[in-house]
This record gives C-alpha cells, structure tokens and sequence, in this order.
C-alpha cells in the first residue's frame, strides 16, 4: 500500500503518545495505590468496593462503640462492687449488735457505724459518671435516682427502669447500664411498731410472723380500718383486742404472751396486767424498703434500744440480717450481668477484628496495585517509548531530497 | 516536419510544464490537511505526439466516505466521554463523594447514640448533617451546571453546523457552475478540496450520507433522511428546542417550503450522531438519570431520617420535629407546548410515605374520564420505563391527591382539558434544595416518646417491654409535652386461668379502655385491648400475677435513651431506596447500594465506550491510511517525478532545438 509522508509522521507520533499514555496511566496507579483509578477502571470492582468501605466503616464504628459500653460497664462493675462491700460490712455489724451482752452504749456505736455505710452506699448510689450523668437512673440520668422521702422517712428510687443500648454489631446490642431499680430494688417492708400505752405492762416485743402482720395491716389501711390495737384485760389470762371500729376480738395469754396477727408481746412477769388493765400499741404504714432504708431503720432501731424499746430491735436485726442476704444476692447477680455482659462484648470485639481482617484483604485484592507487577510494567514502557523515539529520530531523517 | 517537430517538443514543454508545476504544487501542500494530491495524465494525440495533460484529483471517493462515517462516529464517543469521564473521575474521587460524607453522619449518629444526653456528641451529628446536605447540594449543583454546558455546546454546534450548510451551499453552486470548464486544468480541484474539508468537519459534528449529484454538487442528509443541503444550492437550518423540558434541548431540522413557511422536524437524538450525538447521549442516558437518582437518594435519606426523628422524643422533652427540610423540592409539572387547557400540576414528595419514590421522570396525562389522570415513569427521550405499570388516580380539580405507589403528591389547579400531558421532574433538582430544618443539637429526638415501668410491688415473674414506637398520631399532649388523659398509661392483671390471663388497659385519667380475656398470647397488649393504631405498642414478657400493673408514661428527662436512635442509626441496613420506576414499588436498595449503583453505572457506561471509542480509532485509523495512500503526498514520490519531469522537459527542450537545427540547416541549405 502507498504511504503518504503524513501517515508516515502520523504513526510515529501515534506509537509515541500510546506509549505516553501507558507510563502515565502506570505512574497514577503507582502514586494513588490503586488500581482502580476512576470507576471506569473497573466498574464491577469498584462497586464491590463500595460496599466494602461501608463494612469496613461499620465495624470501625462498632469497635468505638465498645470502648464506650466497656467504660460504662467497668465502672458500674467497680461501684456495686464497693456497695457490695459496704453491705457486707453493715451485715457483719448486724451479727454483733445481735450479741446478747451489748448494752445500749454499745449498740448506739454500732448505729453510729451503721450511719456512715448508709451515708457512703447513698452516695454510692447516685454515682455519676465523668459528664456529670447518673449511672443508676435508668434514662432520667440528669436526676438522682435515690432521695429521701421525709413523709415516709424512707429512700425512695425515683428514676424509672430504663436501659441504654449500644450497638457491636449488626444484630448484637448490649445494655449499658443497669437502672437502681435492678440493682437496689425493694426487697421487703418495714414494720413500724409503737408501744403508745401501758407500757410497764409489757416485758417485750417480737414479731414472729412479718408476712402476716404486714398482710393484716395493709388490708386494713386499704379498707380504711385503723391499725391502732388497744388490749384490754377481762381477766389475768383473757383479753380482749379492740381497734375502736371492728368488734373486738378475744384471746387468752399463751405462756405469758399475747400473740396476735404475728405480734408477740411478752407480758411483764414483774407487773401482769389484771382485769381491768390495758395497754396499747399501733402499727404504722408498711413502707416499701431498699438497702439504704434497711439500713437506716437497723441504726435507728439500735439507737432506740433502751428499755423503752422493749427488745424490738432483736425482730429488727433477724429482718435486717434476712435483708442483707437477699440484697447481696440481688447485687452480686447484677455483677454477674455486668460481667456476662462484658464477656460477650470482648467476642463481639474479637469477632469484628476477624471480620475486619477479611474485608480490608477483599478490598485489598480487588483495588491495591501489586507493585512488583506495575514496577514491571513501568520498565517495560519506558523501553518501549525510548525504543520509539529512536526510531522515529532515525526514520524522520531519511529524506530523498537530502541527495537532489 | 519541423514544424510539426516544433509542435512537438511545444506541446511537451507545456505539458511538462504543467507536470512540474503539479509536482510543484503537490510538495507545498504536503501538510495542508485537506489537500489531495493531483497527478497529471497524458493523453496521445491522434495524430502522433502529445495532445492534452490532464490534471487527476487522487481520491478514493469510497475510502472519502468511509472516513467521513469514521469521524462521526470517533467523535461520538470522544465527546461522550470527554463528559462522562469528568463526571467519573468525581465520582470515584473519595474525598469528594457522597457515600463518604452519608457514611460519616451514621457514625456520629452512633456516637450520639453513646451517650444521648450529651450535647457535645449531638452537635457534632448536625455539624454531619450539615456537611452531608451540603455535599448533596454542591453536587447536584455541578451537575446542573454540566447541564448548561451542554446545551451551550449544543447551540455552538448547530451554528456551527449551521455555517457549514452554508458554505457548503455556496461551493456547491460554484462547482456547479464551473464544472467542465476547467476541470481540466485542474482550477476547481481547489473548490473540491475545501467542499471536502467541510464535509469532514460537519462529519465531526453530525452523522450523514452525501448523494453525488450529476452536475457536480452534493447533497448532504442526516441520518434519518432529513436533507440538510439540498442539490439546487438551498440549505436547511438547524437549531436547537425543548419540548416540553425547557432544560433539555434536542436538534430540530427547519425545512423552508414556498411562501415562506417553515416546518420543523426532530431529530432523534439517537439518530444524530457525531459530536453533537455525543452530548446527547451523554446528557440523557449518563448526566440526566445521575442527577436524579443523587435527588432520589437525598430525599429517600431526608425523608427517612425525618419519620424516625418525628417518632422520638428530644432534649426538650418535646416530640421530635423534621431534620431536613423538603419543602423546596416541590417542583411544577411542565406542561407540553400543545396542550390546550389551562391546568396546572405541581409535583411533592409525600414525607413520611415515600417509599416507591423513583428517579424517573413522570408523564402525567389527562385522560378523557372526568377528574382522571394516568401518571407513568418515562426515560429521558420520553419513552416509557420498560416494565412500569401505569397509575391512574382520580381527583378533581383544585385539589389534592397522594400517590402511595410512587410516594408523590399532586396539586391540581385549573382546568386540564383531556389528552393534555405534563411532564414531571421530582428528582431532577430535589439534591440542590433539600436543606437542614433544625439548628439546636437539642432537637434530635434520640429518645422513645414514653417508657414502660413494671409495678414495684408486682409478685409475678414479668417485665413490660415496648414492642414499637409508630409515627405520633393522637396520645400526646405536644403543648405541655406529655401524654393525653386519654391515652393508654397502665394495665393490669385482672384473671389467670392457667396460662391464660385476663388483662385490663386502662387511660391516663383511669377510664377503662378495653379488657383482653383468656388470652395465652402477652404481645401486642393494646391491640389485643382493641385499640386501633395505637401511637405505641407493648409485650409482657414473663408470667404476671394476677393483681401485676404495668405502667406506660411520657419519658420526660428520659435523656439517657437511645432507643429511637438507634433506630435512626439502623436506617443505614435498611433497604429504603427503590431501584426502578420500572419495577416493583418496594425498596430493595440501602444507601450505600443506591449510591453504588449510581457510580457503577456512570463507570460501566465510561468503560463500554472507552472499548468502543478505541476500536471506532482503530478502524479510522485504517480508513484514513486507505484514503492516504491515494490522496496523500509521498515526499519521496514528488522527488522522483520532480527529476523525471525535469528529465523530460529538457529532452522535449531539446526536441525545440532539434526542430532549429534542422529549420537552420533548412535554409542554410537553400542559400
């Protein structure tokens, strides 16, 4: 086929700019480490990259998020743990003020003692974390979640049963937090005893059966019937038990007491009430109790332990020491959420590395350049380009009319 | 004899003359770049000697057309392309795209989510919002502007082309009346030569096949047919129009009849090819369908973010409000330019229900049935979406009416008269307007809008639990942020018959509100009730015991929850964006593969014509080595004859002498 001078130029020019073009698409991929330059490199493999990114983004999200649920799990671990302690040591001084040589003056020092686990375990409970926000409060953290109710003198939880979740997976959402509810629930109720008359009748008090004078009293307050009890004697064994609405109900003195709905009054052996003789006692509203309250009512009851007393606090410290167990029960189960908890967090996490592994290698096999591969190609080229200069040079100089 | 012998050698000076001249001339021209190389052909005279030289233009008419084809369609894919590989290149560019920019809003989302009562970690989920609506705008907004950019090269094409008929008419009528005068000599090759430089260049521009006419003019039709130059030296202009998408100009051809009327053809855009079809294509299949799933994306996030928002409770303790504002994505539904009633159509996103929104444009007719309008997807050149089904809705007129299947609302004024069609474009802009609604970290609504409690003295073994929150409709007080006396806000365990239990709901302000019996079943405890939609929905899970309350209450200061953000969160799993207006109208794409398959298709469309521009390059390449090898100077060739001539017009020189000498001895000879 004839050539023409032009085409002749032309495809020297064109074989140069081919080979241009090559040692700059190489030059790209070496300084932007990638392949898949534009999308149109490789349309297929850029989507799938696409979608690895989001993954790889995700779970990178998933592991700054547990970093956060391990904060907020290690330091609720630490305070229960401390409240733990300090229940641990309340009960211990339970057992002592139980010893039947103590004194008054002794047990007010055990109270004293008391007063400082129950003033420590209060600030236990509304432990805030580093923004100021109360860990135990359920979802209104910017409340404290344990107060004093004053009308009932008791601790009242007031925050409500919420939990925060946070997020390790897809599929996986741990709560962060445990809500006093959980932790420092109510765990039984206070019997509110008074002795309002004829008192040197009486030698001492003992409940015997909670339950059923708690039952007792409540229906009675639900019915609106009065819970003050006057006894009046009609004989040296017989009395009658009157609260001023219902009829009166009879009984007789069993071995020196009188028992009713629970109560056990034991009668002053010193001065036995006759026909004729009374005394009265009322029973205050059964008030829900948690740990604090438990505890404030075992200091209070040691402190009123003089002969007034009548030897109540003995009733106090069996509930008292009946309390201790099951709300170091109910504690030490929320630990052991807690730790539960953790455990399944540091699978999640170890299973998102793994994950991690795999998505950045795909993503990595279909984009990265293999450098062995593109240093090649890049040697290849430049011989190719400096082999066509050359004989372009060569060639553009060949011209007939040099010998005219 | 000597006399014919001065003839002789005459006669071959001449034509060696001419010869070298051509020679001559064919060396100058050597890199004009429409030239043609012109060869001299001898012609024997009858009666001995040499009669005539004639000029030869060298051209392979077929190789000439071959190439002209070739141009056109090179210059289709490098126009294509030089667009669309920009576009590409920004949309492969990670700090710039969007998907980055939506993936960064989740994680801070997440990091709310952490800790909701912090203010800090919500400020930042707005400062990501921000940048994300900024990122959408900014984006839909360079589209916008390539739109421009085209239309503007569409004008400056048909001018160009334009001028071209125009020149092409004059050569025309100039050959015309030239040829045969001096096609000998060679003076009209000049004239052919420049017809051809414009035929090439109109090549580049458009697709069209030449009819040679008799007398020497061409006549020159597009694709389709249509005559662009006609024989008798008139030409037909061209120009560019919209019907009815004033944004998207087509080629119109304006043929002039007698008395001064004008008819106008469109010309379809897959028809047109070269340069210009180029443009085309790439506007409406690659420019026109990104930018309106970018806008179907933006509002398929900003619709979603905004039902889940609405559904929570914020820092305020006020129910949540809309994250992005949509509102100035309303569009209005362009009429055609033949419709013959006076109705008007504007286009809205229906929020909180768009989940079959498409990106497709909308053909919106009137039908002939009173108050009746047929709503179907169409593509870019108005064809209809293959496979999509055809809504009919119904309403008159002023009035609206929603569209759940295409997750639009329509807002009918005036009179539309039947057959009377619009054309809808909701996609189409709605990335560059949708903007953020709220301003205060405090107004993202992370919470759930009320919390359950179990009864604190409950002796069963049994935990409420919220089973679904539903967009707010009747049970909330907003004034004072609280629940309604009538709302559902305690239950209780009235009867057990085994594991069957009787449970009664009761309001706020203690109204019974429905009793459930023997049920064994202790989820969904307020439809159980009877209640209808309600606003929140509760399980029990566990065994109550018969006097167990449960307790439902606003979540005032309830900040430390999460729930409806993590909700919000998990939006970025979800499948939400629907795939085609041709196929089914549920979502099947989540963010991410919707922003994926929009780069992925610009990349595969860059990819498939970068092979078809690479092989169109090869194939001209051959044709134009074709058409060289006639047409083309050879340097070397013009050497050789340059000494041949010269050779031969010293030998017919000397033939002069010779006839002089002999003349010479002649008369010598007679003194």
């Amino acid at each position: 086929m004839r050539l023409s001078t032009n085409l002749f130029f032309q495809r020297g020019l064109d074989s140069l700019q081919t080979s241009q073009n090559q040692l700059d698409k190489i030059q790209q991929m070496l300084t932007k480490q990638t392949k898949i330059l534009s999308p149109a490199d490789d349309p297929i493999g850029n989507s799938q990259v696409l979608a690895l990114n989001e993954k790889i983004g995700q779970n990178e999200q998933f592991e700054r998020n547990s970093i956060t649920l391990e904060n907020n799990l290690r330091r609720e671990e630490s305070v229960l743990s401390s409240i733990t302690d300090a229940v641990q040591k309340a009960r211990t001084l339970a057992v002592q003020a139980g010893n039947g040589s103590y004194d008054q003056t002794n047990r007010k020092a055990i109270a004293s003692e008391l007063r400082n686990i129950e003033t420590s375990i209060f600030d236990l409970t509304n432990a805030q974390d580093e923004s100021g926000e109360y860990i135990f409060a359920g979802y209104q953290n910017r409340t404290q979640p344990m107060e004093f109710d004053d009308a009932t003198q008791s601790y009242q939880y007031v925050g409500d049963q919420g939990q925060r979740t946070i997020q390790l997976s897809p599929t996986l959402y741990l709560p962060a937090n445990d809500p006093g509810s959980r932790a420092f629930s109510n765990v039984s109720k206070r019997v509110d005893f008074e002795l309002t008359g004829g008192n040197n009748f009486i030698e001492k008090v003992e409940v015997t059966d909670r339950n059923a004078l708690i039952a007792d009293t409540e229906t009675r307050i639900a019915a609106g019937d009065p819970t003050d009890f006057t006894v009046n004697f009609t004989g040296p064994d017989t009395y009658e038990i009157d609260d001023g609405v219902n009829p009166v109900v009879t009984g007789t003195v069993n071995d020196g007491k009188v028992e009713y709905n629970g109560m056990t009054l034991e009668l002053n052996s010193d001065n036995m009430p006759t026909a004729g003789d009374s005394f009265s006692y009322s029973i205050g509203e059964p008030v829900s109790r948690n740990l604090l309250t438990q505890i404030r009512d075992l200091a209070t009851a040691l402190e009123e332990s003089g002969p007034e007393s009548k030897g109540f606090h003995e009733s106090e410290i069996a509930f008292a020491l009946d309390d201790f167990n099951t709300i170091i029960g109910d504690l030490t189960d929320t630990q052991a959420s807690v730790g539960a908890r953790l455990n399944v967090m540091d699978n999640a996490k170890l299973s998102n590395a793994d994950i991690e592994i795999v998505n950045k290698k795909a993503r990595a096999d279909i984009s990265d350049v293999d450098y062995s591969e593109a240093v090649t190609d890049l040697v290849k080229n430049e011989t190719i380009y400096s082999a066509a200069q050359q004989v372009f040079t060569r060639i553009s100089r060949l011209s007939l009319f040099d010998y005219l | 004899m000597s006399f014919d012998l001065l003839n002789i050698g005459k006669n071959g000076i001449l034509a060696h003359q001419q010869s070298l001249q051509v020679t001559g001339q064919n060396i100058n021209n050597t890199n004009t770049p429409s030239y043609v190389r012109e060869r001299t052909e001898y012609f024997e005279s009858q009666f001995g000697g040499l009669e005539r030289v004639r000029v030869e233009r060298m051209i392979d008419q077929f190789a000439n057309r071959q190439l002209r084809t070739d141009i056109s369609k090179v210059s289709y894919y490098e126009a294509n392309l030089e667009q669309a590989e920009q576009l590409d290149t920004l949309l492969g560019d990670s700090t710039t795209n969007v998907a980055s920019s939506v993936e960064s809003f989740f994680n801070t989302l997440q990091d709310a989510n952490n800790d909701p009562g912090s203010v800090t970690a919500r400020q930042l989920v707005l400062a990501e919002a921000d940048a994300m609506v900024t990122k959408f705008n900014d984006f839909s907004q360079y589209l916008d502007q390539q739109k421009g950019i085209i239309n503007d090269r569409l004008t400056l094409s048909t001018d160009r082309i334009n001028s071209i008929s125009e020149n092409l008419a004059e050569l025309n009528s100039k050959i015309q009346s030239s040829n045969g005068k001096n096609s000998s000599n060679g003076d009209i090759n000049a004239l052919l030569n420049k017809r051809d430089e414009q035929l090439r260049e109109l090549a580049e521009l458009v697709q069209f096949s030449t009819v040679e006419q008799k007398n020497g003019a061409v006549a020159v039709n597009l694709k389709n047919g249509q005559p662009l130059v006609l024989e008798d030296g008139r030409f037909n202009a061209v120009a560019v129009k919209s019907n009815p998408d004033t944004e998207r100009l087509e080629m119109v051809l304006q043929k002039e009849h007698g008395g001064g009327k004008t008819s106008e053809f469109y010309v379809p855009t897959d028809e047109v090819g070269g340069s210009v079809g180029g443009y085309l294509e790439y506007r409406d299949e690659v420019l026109m369908p990104t930018q309106k799933r970018l806008g179907q994306l933006a509002i398929r996030i900003a619709d979603s973010m905004n039902t889940q928002n609405q559904k929570g409770m914020d820092l305020d303790n006020q129910l949540g409000r809309k994250i992005f504002d949509l509102s100035k994505t309303e569009s209005e539904a362009i009429p055609y330019s033949d419709n013959a009633g006076t109705g008007e159509i504007n286009v809205s996103v229906l929020e909180g229900d768009s989940k079959s929104f498409p990106s497709e444009n909308l053909r919106i007719t009137k039908t002939g049935n009173p108050d009746e309008y047929e709503i179907v997807p169409i593509n870019s050149d108005g064809t209809v979406v293959s496979g999509a089904d055809t809504i009919t809705v119904t309403q008159a007129s002023p009035g609206t009416v929603d569209i759940v299947e295409l997750g639009i609302s329509l807002d009918l004024t005036g009179t539309a008269n039947a057959g009377d069609q619009f054309l809808a474009k909701p996609a189409e802009s709605a990335a560059s307007e949708i903007s953020l609604a709220i301003r205060r970290p405090e107004d993202i609504a992370l919470a759930n809008p009320v919390r359950v409690k179990d009864g604190m003295d409950n002796q069963g073994a049994a935990g409420i639990e919220i089973a679904s929150i539903n967009t707010p409709d009747n049970y909330y007080d907003t004034t004072n942020n609280t629940l309604l006396p009538g709302a559902p806000a305690r239950i209780e365990v009235t009867g057990q018959t085994g594991n069957a239990y009787d449970l009664e709901v009761f309001a706020k302000d203690g109204t019974s509100l429905g009793t459930i019996t023997g049920t064994t079943d202790l989820n969904g405890i307020l439809g159980q009730a009877g209640l209808t939609d309600p606003d929140y929905e509760v399980d029990i899970n566990g065994e109550p015991a018969v006097g167990d309350e449960y307790f439902i209450e606003y979540n005032t200061n309830g900040f430390d929850d999460n729930s409806n953000g993590q909700s919000m969160a998990d939006l970025q799993r979800q499948q939400l964006v629907r795939r085609s207006g041709g196929e089914e109208a549920e979502p099947t794409m989540t963010f991410n593969e919707s922003y994926g398959r929009l780069v992925s298709d610009v990349g595969s469309r860059v990819s498939q014509n970068r092979v078809l521009r690479d092989s169109a390059e090869a194939i001209k390449s051959q044709t134009e080595a074709l058409y060289d090898s006639q047409a083309g100077v050879n340097l070397e060739e013009e050497a050789a004859n340059l000494i041949q001539y010269q050779q031969a017009y010293t030998a017919s020189a000397r033939i002069i002498t010779t006839s002089q000498t002999i003349f010479d001895t002649l008369l010598t000879s007679l003194r």
